[in-house]
């Protein structure tokens, strides 16, 4: 209990600094929101009734705390841009963005656990070399080139992806998922070489230790061993890599979205900041640094429950 | 037994996914699809300051009057109108039976309501709405009865008309105009989502005999050029317009291309208060040390129309296309006048280039190519597009920058901004001599005469060189085989109304 404690004022204070650094970014880049709404040919006046009201001349700090005081409300404010409240505007994004996420997810566990387990398997066998050589490329590729690669391979050459033809969750939820595929592979891909050599790694590394040779010498087959013991323990240190994966690949959405036009969280960043749509950036960025840290939160409590001595530490 | 019930629904899983891919585009025959780049920045017409959002809002809006693919006004809402003799008072006749497409007559209520919207005149204002600033010549306007507007000015303005093009009517006291549009205009609003795309369809009671035939226009939206060009290849787009040369060369089968100006006055503008090119003859040099003709070949293929001054081209009667051959590409000339300015040595300087145009960025860099001949040392610096507008435009804190004006409805507007007090004067030029013939011509009723003081002031801006003019670039579109009709106006438009199925 006291553990789920701490680990809650953490939780906090993480969202807090978050907030604080991004507040602090938007006073210090160029630009700012009143001029890019009004345009080229607005007045100097006109500026600065915008500005007095959205609040833009009062000091810093009034404001952080003007803006935080509404957050724990729960308002994050208006978009200048889109006219709509910032959190409506998420809501319907963050959609896409978590579908992308957990596609992605789900790609990389299907295809990198049955290679990480073959490859340490099958040690320096040519399925092993194939894998490595593999891995090594596509962990060398950037992610946006990869999404264009993809774009024209299942686009272009082999035709089971027509790209733009986004449907919106709404409208046709079978299509959407599957539009969703493709960018997933471009978010996954790198992710799954990096898993795969981890846990062929890890598995080596188990399969040396003692309690392996005990398990060999009470006459256990090899395939009880690697599935009862060995696999059971190298996963472990899988969990904590997953974690921070799950962290990235919410990262590496920003830019798929981007190669392949989905209208999810990144690519309204991306928009609202070019904007200075303060009250979306902030939005999303908490937003997100929540899901970031909502996930490693659930990671530290399944490790604590997979290896109860954590929690004495 | 577990092993075998996976491998059953992995193969269900793989077979639903190949069959849906299979699955055609399923679109109805009078639907186009046209690709942009850039999300909208108001649903609202007195918000919206991007052009990109004003091209798709002109399908939408009118305003009393609206300019054709000639840039000729041609009556929209307002039928006619009468001008008193000493042209201060104007009275517009709303066209007979016009309906916004919500249903409702089109009062003279709604019209005035929509010019002091947009002349910021309404108390208490909103401070979001674009205040046109010609509009401060505006002293009164006035609902007469239902059918006439009386509009009053303080003095006389000979292109009043093309201004008031620009501001489009709505609804008088319509709250919900930025999320749910209603206009005039030839397509009537159904959806708009964020980032994704805006549709219409065809406004049955539009006035005019109602020859168009798309009954649905898809604005999609994408996230940049790149994305666009592969929706275009996969068949999601009809039209997209603004290519890149090198995307117009790989056009996919099923596409042609339409060639047109895209009214814009590139160039490097230089700030005139700033050191080198607060001398002249730096200024002068500069123009003399690049070749013009030749970026044009190296960035779009020969696609453009060199210029000479700060005109947009499209005005055909004002724009003096004879000062394209004041300073030809001759570097030695540039030395010598730098020598002159007792820069022996050349000289640096940094141009800041808006990144999310690549078209500038190119130019940029064959421009600072070309300046090394004359021994002149350019670095260039990428800043974003809301960077270059505090930084560059309203502060005017930098030396030179590449960018583009965007041609607007009246030709005064190119001139406008060089007028030593104006608010927009972002190059810092001053000459009082261009303050006088820009006040002489505005108070002058008669256009040719006009016209020669227009051509006057060109003249004096490209002898001061206050920035050294590139080009008018080509806008490229491709546009599916199926559909013809697609047109170029001296505005930023995308006329869909004149689209049609070959």
């Amino acid at each position: 209990m006291r553990y789920l404690f701490k680990k809650a004022i953490i939780f906090i204070i993480t969202l807090l600094i978050i907030s604080v650094l991004t507040f602090t970014a938007f006073q210090v880049i160029p630009g700012n929101s009143a001029l890019t709404a009004l345009g080229m040919e607005a007045t100097d006046e006109a500026i600065e009734t915008l500005k007095e009201e959205l609040g833009f001349n009062k000091n810093v700090f009034i404001r952080y705390f003007d803006w935080l005081k509404k957050v724990t409300k729960g308002d994050f404010g208006d978009s200048i841009q889109y006219h709509s409240k910032a959190t409506d505007l998420i809501k319907d994004r963050v959609v896409v963005t978590l579908w992308l996420a957990i596609i992605s997810f789900i790609l990389i566990l299907i295809i990198a656990l049955p290679l990480g387990v073959l490859s340490a398997l099958k040690k320096n066998s040519i399925v092993d070399k194939a894998i490595l050589v593999m891995t090594q490329i596509s962990m060398a590729i950037p992610p946006f080139f990869l999404g264009i690669l993809l774009t024209i391979l299942f686009g272009f050459v082999i035709k089971i992806f027509i790209p733009g033809n986004y449907i919106s969750y709404k409208e046709d939820i079978a299509g959407f998922l599957y539009y969703l595929i493709f960018p997933a592979m471009a978010v996954a891909i790198p992710k799954i070489s990096m898993l795969v050599k981890f846990l062929r790694n890890s598995i080596i590394r188990e399969l040396k230790l003692d309690y392996v040779r005990t398990a060999r010498s009470k006459g256990n087959d090899e395939r009880t061993i690697m599935y009862k013991h060995v696999l059971k323990n190298a996963f472990i240190p899988i969990i904590t890599l997953l974690g921070m994966m799950l962290a990235d690949i919410m990262a590496g959405t920003i830019l798929i979205e981007q190669v392949f036009s989905l209208p999810g969280l990144g690519r309204l960043l991306l928009v609202s900041i070019s904007n200075r749509d303060f009250a979306v950036v902030q939005a999303i960025i908490l937003y997100m640094a929540l899901i970031v840290v909502l996930i490693n939160f659930i990671v530290d409590i399944l490790y604590q429950f997979l290896d109860p001595r954590v929690t004495k530490i | 037994m577990l092993k075998r019930k996976a491998i059953m629904i992995l193969l269900i899983l793989v077979l639903s996914i190949t069959l849906y891919g299979c699955k055609g585009n399923m679109k109805s025959t009078k639907t186009v699809t046209i690709g942009i780049t850039q999300d909208l920045d108001s649903l609202d017409p007195h918000k919206a300051v991007a052009a990109g959002t004003k091209e798709v809002l002109f399908n939408i809006y009118e305003g009393l009057y609206k300019l054709d693919k000639n840039g000729e006004l041609v009556s929209a809402v307002a039928e006619s109108y009468e001008v008193s003799s000493d042209d201060l008072v104007y009275i517009f006749n709303i066209r007979n039976g016009i309906k916004f497409h919500n249903g409702n007559n089109v009062t003279a209520n709604d019209i005035e309501y929509s010019i002091k919207r947009s002349a910021g005149m309404l108390k208490p204002s909103d401070p979001m709405i674009a205040v046109i600033s010609a509009f401060s010549v505006i002293s009164d306007v006035e609902a007469i009865g239902d059918n006439t507007v009386k509009i009053v000015l303080n003095e006389p303005d000979t292109e009043i008309l093309y201004y008031l093009s620009t501001c489009d009517i709505i609804p008088k006291d319509y709250a919900e105009i930025s999320t749910k549009p209603i206009g005039t205009g030839p397509f009537k609003f159904v959806s708009y989502s964020p980032l994704e795309s805006v549709v219409m369809e065809k406004y049955n009671d539009y006035y005019l005999e109602n020859k168009q035939q798309i009954e649905k226009v898809i604005f999609k939206i994408s996230s940049d050029t790149d994305s666009a060009f592969m929706e275009l290849r996969s068949g999601v787009i009809d039209i997209l317009p603004y290519l890149t040369d090198a995307q117009a060369e790989q056009i996919p089968e099923g596409y042609y291309v339409k060639e047109g100006s895209m009214n814009l006055i590139q160039g490097i503008f230089l700030n005139n208060e700033r050191e080198p090119f607060n001398d002249i003859r730096v200024r002068q040099a500069l123009s003399y040390a690049i070749d013009r003709q030749k970026i044009i070949d190296i960035v779009a293929g020969g696609k453009g129309e060199v210029l000479g001054t700060n005109m947009f081209p499209g005005f055909k009667n004002y724009y003096d296309e004879t000062l394209v051959d004041v300073y030809d590409f001759n570097p030695d000339k540039a030395k010598e006048l730098l020598k002159e300015a007792g820069y022996d040595n050349g000289i640096s300087f940094t141009i800041k280039v808006p990144s999310n145009y690549q078209y500038h960025v190119d130019t940029a860099q064959i421009v600072v190519e070309q300046l090394k001949e004359s021994g002149i040392n350019a670095d260039i610096q990428l800043i974003e597009w809301s960077a270059w507008l505090s930084e560059v435009y309203k502060e005017r804190d930098y030396q030179a920058t590449l960018s583009g004006l965007a041609a607007e409805v009246a030709p005064r507007k190119a001139l406008e901004r060089f007028n030593t007090e104006a608010g927009n004067n972002f190059m810092n030029y001053k000459n009082p001599e261009f303050d006088n013939l820009y006040k002489t011509a505005n108070n002058t009723n008669d256009e040719n005469e006009r016209i020669l003081y227009y051509k006057q002031m060109q003249a004096m801006l490209t002898k001061d060189a206050a920035a050294v003019y590139i080009q008018n670039p080509f806008q490229i579109t491709a546009i599916n085989d199926k559909l013809d009709g697609y047109t170029y106006y001296p505005i930023y438009v995308q006329d869909m109304s004149l689209i049609y199925f070959k």
